[in-house]
């Protein structure tokens, strides 16, 4: 968390639209957030909200029919994607911003050798011959940790298996070496052993190459231990956004509270898990009022009337919400009787996979620092 | 792959065993025979040429002769044009129909390929309408509609080509079909593959260019013409590789209408001829060839579509 660093992506006020047959759906609605270089923002909400049409947009990958980017401006260092030629944000794709999918399963051609696969993008951006991408896939192959990779570089896609694949889809997205890596929940198709493998690597290959990550997931247990910020969408929005540690400590906002409780908890016996209750809403007919107020233990009849404000609960704090300083308040009375009683902790936070945070055994730990 | 392409030519004998069987008791059972005709021969005559083709031998015995035929894959002479063997009709007649059929197929592909594909990329644009329009008018429209038109516009009106008939032309050693007598049949035969291709080409690419390792291609940085052509086209065409197999079938059909329109000395024509002629063996012997290309057809595509999927392995 380097203040002083430079500011890499700047999303302004971003949305964007889908013509759909029920009406038009703001599948992002004025999203802005701040990205420094060698930083990683965690963008946090359920399925539905908006996270993977956030990143298409960035990108400009959006379907279009149906989609559409309605307003906004994506400055990546200094410069409006949204001005550029298509050709010119070619260039950036693959090359400057790189990205990885959900499932790897179905994000390789299964109808092309890795080798060739890999090769394509180096030969694309960086010119180079067909020998040296050759040996550059193997290379980046043995980065990320596949054993064999010579033997194996010529293999097509369904010879690997799932974990595999998504090492190869790292690899191929680490190859030109991006200044930003999105990676649009890389983990949620993997089994949970190799979903901590993969977690691992990127964090691995982000300390080595200094690239900023974006990292999207519906699992705020994934972001704990990886991400300096995180943005918690809901129904296209920005729910809440906070350092990564402050979000953690004292939530701000209700659904943030309700994800964090969702979070599953190994140290707890508790069988069943919290599920907030309801569904997201259907976009193309928002109720006015708060988004979330159907599904909100802390509803109060204003949130069925008002738009709710977003709110500076602390700095470099926000939270969308009528009440985000009584949630605020209350999470951080909450933490300190927890700190009085840590056996008490309920839902603790544990991050999958987490070296950098300085505990995993519990959120009281962590606060006691 | 070899184990493959054995067992499934170890299939292909009973299927051919199968297809003559039936197309052998199909000419018994219908009434009449070859000599069965109006001419009133003398009984005595008819009673001689009966005996002399094992007409009224049992049935096992003439199945047998038959079996025996189909072993050697010769079925002896013509009973229509007595001079010739089932054979050498077929030697002659058989080019003919091949070079209909493969160049009507080979303008269905590249037509049909183009059309669909760009109908796909231009999806709901005034382009992919009017082709669609088109390729649902060269379905709909029988060959014998679309041929006497053909005829009657570039034969008759415009004295562009002829209305019929074929013509060898020799080149250095070699037979070269005369294309103004080619092209007319060949454009008939081939519009309703052509549209059906064109169909199966826009869908396919549609639902290809849908997938996820399109939006890969596509983060990766590449050009849109990169992403169609080396990304999407292979998944793209996997219908039009598995359509070829029951189209070679239908072809043969067509090449029969086609070459009865155009009046043509191919198979086709033969092939009718024979059905009314009730000509026995020409009949079962046009039946045993067409059984075993279509069958060997088939199993090409099958290897054809392991070579593009490299998910199929057999
Ligand atoms: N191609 C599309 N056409 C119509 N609606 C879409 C399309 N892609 C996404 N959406 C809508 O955008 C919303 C947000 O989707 P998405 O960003 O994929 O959510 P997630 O947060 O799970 O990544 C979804 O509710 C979906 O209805
Ligand atoms: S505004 Fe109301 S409904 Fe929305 S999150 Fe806050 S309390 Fe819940
Ligand atoms: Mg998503």
């Amino acid at each position: 968390m380097n203040q002083s660093s430079q500011t890499l992506l700047s999303v302004n006020n971003l949305a964007t639209h889908f013509a759909t047959e029920e009406g038009i759906i703001r599948a992002v609605d004025g999203v802005s957030f701040e990205l420094k270089r060698g930083e990683t923002l965690g963008i946090v909400g359920e399925s539905g909200s908006g996270k993977s049409v956030t990143n298409l947009s960035i990108l400009r990958l959006i379907p279009e029919p149906p989609g559409r980017i309605a307003g906004g401006e994506v400055i990546f260092n200094g410069q409006d994607l949204y001005a550029l030629t298509n050709e010119e944000m070619r260039r950036i794709r693959g090359r400057r911003i790189a990205m990885i999918f959900q499932d790897p399963m179905t994000s390789l051609n299964p109808f092309m050798r890795i080798s060739k696969q890999l090769m394509e993008i180096t030969r694309l951006h960086l010119g180079y011959s067909k020998s040296q991408a050759y040996e550059h896939a193997v290379s980046m192959l043995e980065l990320v940790g596949i054993p064999d990779a010579r033997a194996r570089v010529d293999s097509y896609p369904h010879e690997f298996s799932g974990g595999m694949r998504q090492r190869v889809m790292i690899a191929m997205a680490l190859s030109c070496e991006p200044e930003l890596l999105i990676a649009d929940e890389p983990t949620t198709a993997l089994d949970v052993t190799i979903q901590a493998q993969i977690l691992e690597l990127i964090k691995d290959l982000k300390r080595k190459t200094g690239t900023s990550v974006i990292l999207i997931t519906h699992d705020l247990g994934v972001v704990a231990g990886m991400t300096d910020h995180i943005i918690v969408m809901y129904a296209g929005r920005i729910f809440e956004q906070a350092r990564t540690l402050d979000l953690f400590r004292a939530p701000a906002n209700p659904y943030t509270k309700g994800l964090l409780r969702s979070v599953p908890d190994p140290t707890s016996e508790q069988g069943e898990l919290y599920q907030i209750p309801g569904l997201p809403p259907d976009l193309a007919n928002l109720p006015k009022g708060c988004p979330f107020a159907a599904r909100c233990e802390r509803a109060e009849e204003i949130c069925g009337r008002e738009y709710p404000p977003f709110v500076e609960v602390a700095p470099d704090h926000h939270s969308l919400c009528h009440f985000a300083m009584e949630v605020y308040a209350t999470s951080k009375r909450e933490r300190e009787s927890r700190i009085a009683a840590p056996s008490a902790t309920g839902n603790a936070i544990l991050p999958v996979t987490n070296q950098t945070s300085p505990s995993n055994t519990s959120l009281a730990n962590e606060n006691l620092r | 792959m070899f184990s493959f392409i054995v067992r499934r030519l170890l299939v292909i004998l009973p299927m051919v065993l199968i297809v003559i069987t039936i197309a052998w008791a199909l000419i018994r059972l219908a009434p009449g025979d070859f000599y069965a005709t109006e001419r009133g021969l003398p009984p005595a005559v008819e009673k001689n040429i009966r005996a002399k083709y094992g007409l009224d031998d049992a049935w096992y015995i003439q199945y047998g002769k038959l079996m025996r035929q189909l072993a050697v894959l010769d079925f002896g002479f013509s009973r229509k044009y007595q001079e010739q063997t089932v054979n050498e009709i077929l030697r002659r007649t058989l080019p003919v129909s091949i070079w209909v059929g493969l160049s009507a197929y080979l303008i269905a592909l590249v037509l049909g390929l183009t059309f669909g594909t760009i109908a796909a990329l231009r999806q709901n644009s005034a382009l992919d309408y009017s082709s669609m329009a088109a390729a649902m008018l060269g379905i709909s429209m029988p060959n014998f509609v679309l041929g006497p038109i053909l005829v009657l516009v570039f034969a008759l009106t415009l004295f562009w080509l002829p209305p019929g008939r074929w013509e060898w032309v020799e080149v250095g050693g070699i037979y070269l079909p005369n294309i103004k007598y080619l092209i007319l049949p060949a454009i008939t035969l081939s519009a309703v593959y052509m549209a059906y291709i064109a169909r199966l080409t826009r869908a396919g690419m549609l639902e290809v260019l849908r997938k996820d390792y399109i939006r890969t291609a596509r983060a990766k940085g590449l050009s849109e013409r990169q992403v169609v052509f080396r990304h999407a086209l292979r998944g793209g065409i996997l219908p039009v590789v598995s359509y070829t197999g029951p189209a070679l079938a239908f072809l043969v059909a067509g090449t029969v209408v086609v070459e009865r329109v155009f009046a043509l000395p191919g198979l086709g024509n033969y092939f009718i001829n024979a059905a009314l002629n009730r000509d026995a063996p020409l009949l079962l012997g046009i039946t045993a060839f067409i059984a075993i290309v279509v069958l060997v057809f088939n199993l090409l595509v099958d290897i054809a579509y392991a070579y593009i999927d490299p998910r199929i392995r057999y």
